[in-house]
């Protein structure tokens, strides 16, 4: 187990260490010493001013990303069980996925203005694709003999989709939660980047323009351990949840 | 008769959208000098397709796509490999690479600007970031999915080395592979295009950029640009769903794919022109987790 | 084994095919930065290869530099100094790389892709502040003006905003191109001349361009402006409330094109023909205003009425005023965006 967790460490604390001594000495505006910026962690971000901004911040996500979650999923569900409509709208839902959500911003800054509202709704916006596409997707690969078996014990429709199907379709259904969630992440950032008065993407951009560096590299670490945690945080929502699924999953694996 | 009712179903839906754009614009809902008119964009949209700005915009988009793609996929290729094979490499380097991977580029635009100022290469070295992290995992885990009986054949059969990893692991692997360099692809265009808009290089987001500085006079050409970011990655993902499917063809979940839509009832296997595969977030493959093959 | 000889041939085809072009991109990287650089939305000026700095003397040798530069009206002398080839005559092939940004274009130094560069005073003292050393080198078309109707830069109030002056302002949101800009700073003086505690006022930064959007809105209350997007928002009802620039920084040195220091002292000559041929252009505009005015259609891609339309706002002087960089800087200190105000004379290339 100390084996186990000293393997899966290591390298870290080794490429930890090599940008600490490599950086020690550094003079340059750009990239200064380690302990400059992980002190600069500390004072703004744990202990100081920026922590509110974070606060801001993570509030804007975690509501986006509640509500991308669960239109996702509803609007995923029930797209699927309208055959005709989900034909009909999967070209346009695919175009929204693959356009960069960031461009958006100018518009979300037009019908919503500059605040917490625009920052939700882009936030919202860009996430739920991922989550709506893996539902469809996921939902549509259901076993076709679980469906009929389900019709023919007499479970309603409504009971069909929330008994058979959403738990069939739920590892695709994590895994676009996940990816929706590393969309999410970006667009708190870029959310707040123009426009803003505060929250991390602020931060950064403002660091960027009054060249202080030492904040910027503290913010790229901060974001690196929000998206870390926030992962983290999912794997094991994600392992107790869907527990019964792995499990089931295994034995069949093995009897195969 | 049912491909008629869908397309003629698609194409009611977008009139339908696009109507109501105009409308909205028309009604001064929309203000005018806020957001440009569906009219005004569509024309604006049609102009720039004879310009040769629109397209040497999109040449330079293109070149920073492909140059960062390449480069994040051969380093992924080569990295992945090596990691997966080895089971101590493998779970010494997942947590660091689960750290890079959680850092949205965004956050190191500005150090690649300084670096490289706002050129090509600043373009190209943030999408090969981007690209290689969820790749290399995506590589590990296909490395690492041989069937324990594929394997345990092998090594009766005693095929080692370069042949036992061109001939087995390699095509073992593909389906992940395939995965993760469709994700690429989009994320590549994304970041692309995100990095070209907060001013690191030139391409349809620097364009993007520029309109919106100039003013509601260029609107349109602000959300034309914007429309044709889309297409632009329709198409590529498009173009890479058409060379997965021919250069895939043999592997069995293509073969199951095509089996099963002619074959109703038959337990699904998992279709790789699924378009949900996309998701940098890493798929979870509906195998059991990957761990080491053996104990 | 056919399949299997296929995706051996299939998998060796994609490793080499990926580490070939690998290779190539590695290689054609150092060459990658002479990919085309940012041009204005619509046209704008000379396409751009950037190649280093070159040094030696200018005499009978052309040096080629690339020059940043954020377009504006004033940037009249600068291309006129291009297009009438008062800088070839000085040796110098310059290639101009449009940004969006003072800061933008000081990355670009940083990275060595520039060598010469637009930049405002407060960046400027902002970089010095923090170690970098740059320098003005020249003026970029003078210091600002002393009559009001010559400023382009305005602070205006929306309409039924109810803003009357800056005291007014306390507690509002004001729109600002950047937030580390002059004119930023500007409205913080402001505030605090009128007595009003300049934190409380909002400042938001948003493009010139989508400002009359925001004042009509009232997303903003008042907003630091410049042509020609100020005919907009006075034309849907904003009221100017002044001049900032101009009544805090008369004759003062706000803008500059700088160099880095390393560059300065690798390149003397150079930057001494560099100065020269800006002087030259900008003596020059004093006296022919129209004609140079007209560099601009090609420079900011404007028809020629629009062109000749624009107000220089400038009063032609090739000398700097180091007191108003004093003051700036200042300035500066006082409201926290710098912790030490850097040595005036050092930013300013005295050779």
């Amino acid at each position: 187990m100390a084996g186990n967790l000293a393997t899966r460490v290591w390298l870290f604390v080794v490429l930890f260490l090599v940008w600490w001594f490599w950086s020690a000495g550094s003079k340059s505006l750009y990239f200064p010493p380690l302990s400059q910026i992980l002190k600069s962690v500390w004072d703004q971000w744990v202990t100081g001013t920026a922590r509110a901004q974070l606060g801001t911040s993570l509030e804007h996500l975690l509501v986006g990303y509640v509500i991308a979650a669960l239109v996702g999923i509803g609007v995923g569900a029930l797209l699927w069980s309208l055959r005709y409509l989900r034909d009909a709208t999967s070209p346009y839902l695919y175009f929204l996925y693959v356009l960069p959500a960031p461009v958006l911003v100018p518009a979300a800054m037009t019908l919503f203005g500059i605040g917490f509202t625009m920052k939700v709704v882009l936030i919202a916006f860009a996430a739920v694709w991922p989550t709506l596409l893996n539902t469809l997707d996921g939902m549509s690969g259901v076993d076709q003999v679980k469906l009929d078996t389900a019709r023919v014990l007499g479970v309603s429709p409504a009971g069909r989709v929330l008994r058979v199907v959403l738990p069939a379709a739920a590892p695709q259904i994590v895994a676009g939660l996940r990816n929706s969630l590393q969309v999410a992440i970006i667009l708190m950032v870029v959310s707040e980047w123009q426009a803003s008065s505060d929250g991390i993407g602020f931060y950064i951009s403002n660091a960027q323009q009054s060249f202080d560096y030492v904040g910027m590299w503290s913010a790229f670490i901060v974001l690196a351990i929000i998206g870390i945690i926030a992962n983290l945080l999912f794997v094991a929502a994600e392992n107790r949840a869907l527990h019964w699924h792995y499990g089931a999953r295994a034995v069949e694996g093995r009897i195969r | 008769m049912r491909n008629f009712l869908t397309y003629g179903l698609r194409l009611a839906v977008l009139a339908a959208a696009l109507g109501l754009w105009q409308g909205l614009s028309a009604a001064g809902v929309i203000r005018a000098d806020e957001f440009p008119s569906m009219s005004q964009t569509a024309t604006a949209l049609w102009d720039l397709l004879t310009q040769s700005a629109f397209w040497s915009a999109v040449g330079e988009t293109l070149e920073g796509w492909a140059l960062g793609l390449v480069i994040g996929v051969a380093v992924a290729l080569l990295i992945g490999t090596l990691i997966g094979l080895n089971g101590f490499a493998y779970r010494s380097a997942i947590g660091v690479i689960e750290f890079f991977k959680a850092i949205p580029v965004i956050a190191i635009l500005p150090i690649g600007l300084v670096l490289w100022g706002a050129t090509l290469t600043t373009k190209y070295a943030l999408v090969a970031f981007a690209v290689f992290w969820p790749l290399v995992i995506q590589v590990c885990y296909g490395v690492r999915s041989l069937d324990p009986v594929v394997r345990d054949t092998t090594t009766v059969l005693q095929v080692k080395g370069l042949r036992k990893f061109f001939t087995v692991i390699l095509p073992s692997a593909a389906p992940f592979i395939a995965t993760g360099l469709r994700v690429a692809v989009a994320v590549a265009l994304v970041v692309d295009i995100v990095c070209e808009l907060f001013g690191a290089g030139s391409g349809i987001g620097e364009r993007i950029l520029l309109a919106e500085n100039a003013g509601p006079t260029q609107y349109p050409q602000m959300y034309a640009y914007i429309v044709a970011a889309g297409l632009l990655g329709i198409f590529l993902a498009g173009a890479f769903t058409v060379a997965e499917r021919y250069v895939l063809h043999w592997h069995e979940s293509q073969r199951a794919a095509k089996d099963e839509s002619q074959i109703r009832g038959y337990p699904e296997r998992r279709r790789l022109t699924s378009v949900a595969q996309l998701s940098p977030g890493g798929t979870t493959p509906r195998t059991p987790r990957c761990r080491p093959a053996r104990a | 084994m056919r399949s299997a000889q296929r995706s051996a041939r299939y998998a060796a085809g994609v490793l080499l095919l990926g580490m070939t072009v690998a290779a190539t991109a590695c290689s054609s990287s150092s060459s990658s930065s002479s990919a085309p650089a940012a041009t204005t939305g619509g046209g704008g000026a000379a396409s751009a290869t950037s190649s280093a700095g070159g040094s030696g003397s200018a005499s009978g040798t052309v040096t080629n530099v690339t020059l940043g530069y954020v377009p504006y009206s004033d940037d009249a002398s600068l291309f006129y100094a291009q297009d009438s080839g008062i800088f070839k005559k000085h040796g110098l092939n310059v290639t101009f790389v449009a940004q969006a940004s003072p800061v933008a274009v000081e990355a670009s130094m940083a990275s060595g892709q520039e060598q010469f560069g637009f930049i405002t005073t407060p960046v400027l003292i902002n970089l010095a502040s923090k170690g970098v050393g740059v320098k003005c080198v020249s003026t970029v078309d003078g210091n600002e003006p002393t009559n009001p109707a010559d400023d382009t830069t305005v602070l205006v109030a929306a309409k039924g905003s109810g803003i009357k002056s800056i005291k007014d302002l306390a507690g509002k949101n004001v729109a600002e191109v950047q937030l580390t800009s002059l004119n930023s700073l500007s409205v913080m003086v402001l505030a605090k001349q009128a007595g009003i505690d300049p934190h409380s006022i909002h400042q938001i930064a948003i493009p010139f361009a989508q400002m009359p959007a925001a004042l009509s809105q009232g997303r903003v209350q008042a907003a630091v402006i410049v042509a020609p997007f100020t005919q907009t928002a006075l034309g849907e009802g904003a009221t100017v409330l002044t001049h900032p620039n101009q009544v805090l920084f008369p004759n003062g040195t706000l803008t500059c094109l700088d160099a880095m220091g390393s560059y300065i002292s690798a390149n003397p000559t150079v930057v001494s023909e560099f100065r020269a041929a800006m002087n030259e252009a900008v003596t020059y505009s004093a006296t022919h205003q129209a004609e140079v005015k007209q560099s601009l259609v090609k420079g900011l891609s404007l028809t020629s009425a629009v062109a000749a339309k624009q107000v220089l706002a400038t009063n032609f002087s090739t000398t700097f005023n180091q007191t108003s960089i004093t003051q700036i800087a200042n300035d500066m200190k006082e409201f926290g965006i710098i912790s030490t105000a850097p040595d005036p004379s050092s930013l300013i290339w005295n050779p």
